[in-house]
């Protein structure tokens, strides 16, 4: 038992022993810290402990003297300083790394720092290469905070002081698999005797796209650099790249407890945009408010300014809690449209709306964070209203859960717009004078058009619907037009770069009757320019028709694809009034419009024309378009009734090569026929040039050598002669017009031919006549005018 | 006045002058023209048709056309202009007025294409380069590279034409597409024909590339036959291939004609003429002519009897009656004659031979020959000539043709005298530079005979003139008139003569051509032997080509090289010799 005692009370010795030995040393410690921690034991615990980052160094101080029990200063200076962090990517080299901070222990925080004396790093390089598999950083758990201006400093740094500041990077990389960036850094405190921090930053951004630098420049006051608190804090940053320019001054100032002011105002030039921004803006435990405008200039050659005007921002926060309750934003919205038209008043200087967006939080977590919500979007245009009416709208509701976007989003749109124009003739006198002015002969129409254009879904759908429509009911001077237009457009993938578009429209003409300009017998004039001749400045030469093979696709091309299938047609046939047809020409369309080709059906209905000196009905005339082909395929039959017989004259082939097959009631053959078309009578009764020309018309008809407008020419006016050169395959034919006048048509080939012609007629019965002989002279050419008969 | 003080006032006078002058250009450079209320032209205008002008400046006899837009009026004005060769106008629009100033007119500079590399040299086209640039000219520019292709096997070519109007160069983008044959060609029978008949007239074999001339060349000789009205090969190139169509427009078979006809060594000429082209279903012929002339009268009767009716083989029986007036003699001549015939087409040339017996009664009434003369001749020709020769006859350019023909009697034979009478022809011509239209043409053409008699001492006695060679005349040497040369009754036994010629394209207007030429000729009383002066005849013409035949005025100097020579046959030079024909040719 004594012994246990005994030995109980040595135990109890030896550990009050340790334990005053331990609190001596630990006093010591603390007291002395230099005592212990001297530079070539710190040099070996920061080769030990730094072992991951394979630092080396030619010289490496360390010091750390105590002003007083609590307060220390420690001074690390290491000169040639390299690492490299195989895991992380990084390394580096610094001339020269030094820091001198000067902190007091205490108990919370253990360590508080009171001011950093100075701060001095010169790397010459640094790298890092992002393009590996990074590690995934531990989740820390964060303590909310009031955003205040202290709170926007660390703890233990919130009572420190500032001495000197001298960081640079002479050069440093950073790699990722997108490019890379690299460049230099500086930062200093003071600058120039100034209690500003400045830093600046030149960076060269590298990528598939190209390369492009860009500088930055940033210039912070504050009094956190002297009192240790921070209740003011102004910047300034100015950032310049390719095309683009900003400048941003902002100011943050304490305005009472746990109250904070921010103002800044921003401008520049992006893309080529200008923009303005202007903010105010306050923050109290019960709410954050923003105030401000945002414009940007010139976004598109058609306006001139979008600005958001006299916007609002209110987020009301939980009580007793930093998380939001709720969300408003307010803003005027105004499109400044570039001027057109003749009139300076012709648009209207601003085109006004409104942008409204709200959303409550439904529910937060158990952290208290926010986290179920419920937003809407109400976005206007107009409306407009003068000689037209046009608004706009879209509207969007969205909800989801913050903590789980987008996954969770789930939205809803709905968009919409409308323009009328009541008066077409002030849509007339809008666009005359201008390079859209409406063209003859609809420019002389009155009456109403409007278009609609509608989508709504989900707005997270990668696939979109809009539909259209638009309908113009206009009429005068003799003519209609009544046309609807109903279409849907689908958008796949709007989202992504590979996003395409197909449209589906019909086009129902419904009531349309025109009437053609002033036209002659003969060739119609061509009224568009050819495109074979190039006057282009880029025409340096005569460009190739013939297109060169398209480009490789490249792998993963971005480029949209629109697909469309239109349908024109008319519900009731339209009416194309001539001075050439004795009626109107009822015309009815069925056509089909694709990317690979125009289908569909052209037909002329029953209408009167006086062909061949006599009255004929045209039954009808098909023109059929075909996928691929050149010219339209041809149907069509007229009819003749005479005495004699009933003449069927169809018309097939196509409209470049129409044939001609004559048939009749009782059955003539086609030169019986032809000779009644052309003179009335039968060919027994023709004279010999006549039955020439009735001869060369059959075949000439048979062949399709007659286009289509020839065709009616030929049929419309008396025939004096047709005839077929073989050297050209092509015809000529002689029409007598009113007045005595006579037209020659035929194709405008090139003679190839010799410039002689075998028999020349002059007229019926009379021909000049080449003729080679051989005589006992030799061989010559001889020639006759002669009256010739055949029987 | 002195020269001293007219000086200042003539100086005086001058810059006063200029300054209103000066006026008067730039008031006409500025001058304005009004199309209509709206439209004016500035500066130099052009004509508009009654459609052109109502487009653009509106119709107001048509409501919905009475006001047309400026901008729409600029288009329609712009295509105007462009099918004038005005491509850059320049537009401007006051008020409501659109001020229009035409601009610069383009011309064609150069001719460029792809895809023929190769195959053909457009720059020898004529008539393109220089033209004002137009859309007609670029169609005009396609149909002369698709003839060019068509007449070297590409029947189906594709071409596009562009025309670029900074620089003036017209451009052809061609793909010429696979050579084609003449083959497949169909031909739809007419009614009481076998179709046949139509390959006689091919001027081509079914093998060969095609060539469009060759068509139009088979076509002009089923019309000079008078087969039918019209003949034509319709070409259609499809998906399947080229398609070869024959087309005929038919007409009655018989045919009478009736003609007149000029120049100045018969002066007048008529024609009268009777010709059944169908006989049977092997289309033979029969045709009979009356002629008559101031030199000469006939009446002839030909017949193409066809054995089959693909046969190029036929018998040819013919008939005249002729009463022959010239210089040198004159005479009833008359003939009958039975002459099988062939001819032959290949690639390039056409054969014609033909050759048989014939019964000839000849009787001189004025001057040296037999009188009232019976007698059996054996007559023969045979003629080659190249497809380009036959296919510009009437225009010519480029060719050659040569002949041979011979007439023999034979003593016994039903004749008093042996004689072989031979003679060949040829005919030369060149496209200088090859180019199309002829820049100019190089024609040479000559012929030699001799005629040999047993007893050469019949020559002038039993031997009748039309187996004698006289020269002169617009169809060979031209410095002495008809068949003047010599200038006597008897002619030569042998003779030589060649020719050649220069002629120009169309370099003038209105078709006219002006030509030099030489002529030289020698002669021989005795066969196979030329005396050793040299007739000659430099000279120059015209040629005036007209769409239905060509006039031909000629002028030479007909002069004699009596090299050595003591004594010459009588001749009518030297002498200034004018020749005028209409029709004949080189």
């Amino acid at each position: 038992m004594r012994t246990l005692r005994r030995a109980v009370k040595r135990l109890l010795q030896a550990l009050g022993l340790l334990l005053t030995l331990t609190t001596a040393l630990l006093t010591a410690f603390i007291a002395r810290p230099e005592w212990f921690l001297t530079s070539s034991r710190v040099e070996r615990l920061a080769r030990r402990f730094g072992k991951a980052y394979q630092p080396s160094w030619t010289s490496f101080h360390f010091e750390i003297v105590s002003r007083s029990f609590r307060d220390k200063t420690v001074s690390v200076r290491v000169k040639d300083l390299r690492f490299d962090d195989p895991a992380a990517g990084a390394s580096g080299l610094a001339s020269t790394a030094a820091v001198t901070v000067s902190f007091r222990l205490g108990l919370r925080p253990l360590v508080r720092l009171t001011r950093l004396d100075s701060a001095e790093l010169d790397a010459r390089w640094l790298r890092l290469d992002e393009r590996g598999p990074r590690p995934a950083k531990p989740a820390r758990k964060t303590v909310e905070r009031y955003v205040s201006l202290p709170n926007l400093l660390p703890g233990p740094a919130r009572s420190m002081t500032f001495g000197v500041v001298d960081l640079r990077a002479r050069r440093f990389v950073i790699l990722r698999s997108s490019g890379s960036l690299s460049g230099s850094a500086w930062a200093r405190y003071p600058w120039r005797s100034r209690p500003q921090l400045d830093a600046a930053s030149d960076v060269i951004s590298r990528s598939a796209a190209g390369a492009s630098r860009w500088r930055a420049r940033a210039a912070v006051t504050s009094d956190v650099f002297q009192k240790g608190g921070l209740t003011y804090l102004q910047a300034r940053a100015d950032l310049a790249g390719p095309g683009s320019t900003a400048k941003l001054s902002a100011r943050v100032f304490q305005s009472g407890p746990r109250q904070t002011r921010l103002r800044a105002v921003a401008g520049g030039r992006i893309g080529g945009h200008a923009f303005t921004a202007d903010l105010a803006g306050s923050q109290t435990p019960a709410a954050y408010a923003l105030r401000g405008s945002l414009a940007v200039l010139a976004p598109t050659p058609r306006l001139r300014s979008v600005s958001l005007d006299d916007c609002r921002l209110d987020v009301p926060l939980r009580k007793g809690s930093l998380s939001p309750r709720a969300l408003t934003l307010d803003c005027q919205l105004a499109l400044a449209p570039a001027p057109f038209g003749p009139s300076p008043n012709a648009v209207p200087k601003t085109i006004a709306g409104r942008v409204a967006f709200d959303a409550d939080v439904k529910s937060y977590t158990l952290e208290g964070k926010p986290d179920a919500f419920d937003a809407r979007l109400d976005a206007a245009l107009g409306p407009m209203r003068g000689w037209y009416r046009f608004d706009a709208r879209l509207q969007l509701q969205a909800s989801g859960r913050l903590a789980a976007l987008p996954a969770s989003l789930k939205a809803r749109h709905r968009l919409s717009a409308r323009l009328r124009v009541a008066r077409f003739r002030d849509l007339v006198e809008f666009l005359k004078g201008t390079k859209y002015a409406i063209p003859a002969p609809l420019n002389v129409l009155e009456g109403s058009i409007g278009a609609s254009f509608y989508g709504s879904g989900d707005a997270r759908s990668p696939s979109q619907t809009f539909d259209y429509r638009a309908g113009t009911d206009l009429s005068g001077a003799g003519e209609r037009l009544k046309v609807s237009v109903a279409g849907s457009l689908l958008a796949k993938r709007l989202f992504e770069p590979s996003r395409s578009f197909f449209d589906r429209t019909d086009v129902d003409l419904e009531e349309v009757s025109v009437e053609l300009p002033y036209l002659r017998l003969g060739p119609l004039p061509k009224v568009f320019v050819d495109s074979r001749i190039q006057t282009g400045a880029a025409s340096r030469r005569a460009v190739d028709p013939v297109p060169p093979p398209p480009a490789e696709a490249v792998a993963g091309s971005t480029a949209s694809v629109v697909d469309y299938d239109a349908r024109v047609f008319t519900s009731s046939p339209a009416v194309v009034r001539s001075n050439l047809a004795k009626t109107p020409v009822p015309v009815s369309l069925r056509l089909r419009a694709r990317p690979q080709a125009v289908s569909g059906t052209i037909a002329i209905g029953r209408f009167e024309a006086e062909l061949f000196r006599q009255l004929a009905v045209i039954d009808h005339v098909i023109l059929t378009e075909h996928p691929g082909a050149s010219a339209l395929g041809l149907d069509g039959l007229v009819t003749y009734k005479r005495p004699e017989a009933t003449i069927y004259i169809h018309l097939l082939g196509s409209t470049s090569k129409p044939q001609v097959a004559l048939s009749s009631d009782p059955p003539m053959t086609r030169d019986e026929i032809l000779a009644l078309l052309l003179y009335g009578q039968p060919p027994d009764a023709l004279d010999e040039d006549q039955r020439s020309n009735v001869g060369n018309a059959s075949n000439g008809m048979a062949a399709g050598a007659f286009g289509l407008a020839s065709l009616y020419l030929f049929a419309s006016t008396p025939v004096e002669y047709v005839g077929y050169d073989p050297a050209t395959q092509t015809y000529a034919v002689r029409l007598k017009l009113p007045g005595g006048v006579h037209m020659q048509l035929g194709s405008s080939a090139l003679q190839e031919s010799r410039t002689l012609t075998l028999r020349k007629r002059l007229a019926p019965h009379w021909q000049i006549e080449t003729q080679a002989a051989t005589s006992q002279q030799g061989n010559a050419i001889t020639t006759f005018l002669e009256w010739f008969e055949r029987y | 006045m002195s020269r001293r003080r007219r000086a200042p006032l003539l100086l005086a006078a001058a810059l006063l002058g200029a300054g209103p002058a000066s006026a008067r250009t730039s008031s006409r450079a500025a001058a304005v023209e009004q199309l209509c209320p709206r439209i004016r032209f500035v500066g130099p205008a052009i004509d508009l048709d009654d459609v052109e002008k109502r487009l653009v400046c509106g119709d107001p006899s048509r409501p919905a056309w009475s006001r047309i837009p400026l901008n729409q009026a600029e288009q329609f004005m712009r295509a105007f202009l462009q099918r004038r060769g005005r491509n850059f106008p320049t537009f401007k629009a006051v008020d409501d007025t659109l001020e229009v100033r035409i601009g610069t007119p383009t011309y064609v500079t150069k001719m460029t294409t792809t895809g023929l590399e190769g195959i053909l040299d457009m720059s020898k086209r004529r008539h393109i380069v220089g033209e004002l640039m137009t859309p007609a000219e670029l169609d005009k520019f396609t149909s002369a590279v698709k003839f060019e292709l068509q007449s070297r096997g590409y029947a189906c070519p594709k071409i596009s034409v562009t025309g670029d109007a900074r620089t003036g160069e017209v451009h052809a983008s061609v793909d010429p597409g696979p050579r084609y044959t003449m083959s497949d060609i169909a031909t739809p029978p007419p009614p009481g024909i076998d179709p046949d008949i139509f390959r006689r007239y091919w001027a081509f074999e079914p093998s060969q590339p095609f060539d469009t001339r060759l068509l139009s060349l088979t076509s002009d000789r089923i019309q000079t036959d008078a087969l039918f009205l019209s003949a034509y090969y319709e070409v259609a190139c499809t998906t399947t291939g080229l398609h070869i169509t024959q087309r005929v427009v038919e007409a009655p078979p018989r045919e009478v004609r009736i003609g007149v006809g000029a120049d100045t060594e018969g002066y007048l000429r008529g024609r009268a003429e009777w010709k059944h082209s169908r006989i049977g279903y092997r289309a033979s012929s029969i045709d009979v002519t009356a002629f008559d002339s101031f030199l000469e009268q006939s009446v002839d009767g030909n017949m193409k009897y066809y054995l089959r009716p693909s046969d190029r083989i036929y018998l040819m029986p013919r008939v005249f009656l002729r009463r022959e007036s010239y210089t040198p003699y004159e005479a009833a001549h008359s003939e009958a004659a039975i002459l099988p015939s062939w001819t032959w087409d290949g690639t390039d040339l056409h054969v014609e031979t033909r050759g048989g017996p014939g019964i000839e009664y000849f009787n001189t009434l004025r001057g040296e020959g037999p009188i009232d003369d019976k007698f059996l001749s054996f007559d023969t020709q045979a003629k080659v000539m190249s497809h380009l020769y036959e296919y510009y006859e009437r225009d010519p350019r480029e060719g050659w043709t040569a002949s041979f023909q011979s007439k023999s009697r034979v003593s016994g034979a039903y004749s008093d005298l042996t004689a072989h009478m031979m003679r060949v022809d040829e005919e030369d011509l060149w496209n200088l530079g090859r180019y199309s239209p002829p820049l100019a043409v190089l024609a040479i053409r000559g012929f030699a005979g001799t005629t040999w008699l047993s007893d050469p001492s019949l020559a002038f006695t039993k031997l009748p003139p039309s187996m004698r060679f006289f020269m002169g005349g617009d169809a060979n040497f031209r410095g002495a008139p008809l068949m003047e040369l010599p200038n006597d009754a008897g002619g030569f036994l042998t003779a030589v003569y060649q020719g050649v010629e220069l002629r120009a394209g169309d370099l003038l207007p209105y078709g006219l051509q002006p030509l030099v030429f030489m002529d030289g000729a020698m002669g021989g009383e005795s066969a196979f032997h030329l005396d050793p002066a040299v007739y000659w005849a430099p000279g120059a013409g015209l040629r005036w080509a007209l769409p239905f035949g060509s006039m031909r005025a000629t002028i030479a100097r007909g002069l004699t090289w009596a090299r050595g020579q003591q004594t010459l046959p009588t001749l009518n030079l030297p002498r200034w010799q004018f020749f005028f024909t209409f029709g004949q040719e080189f």
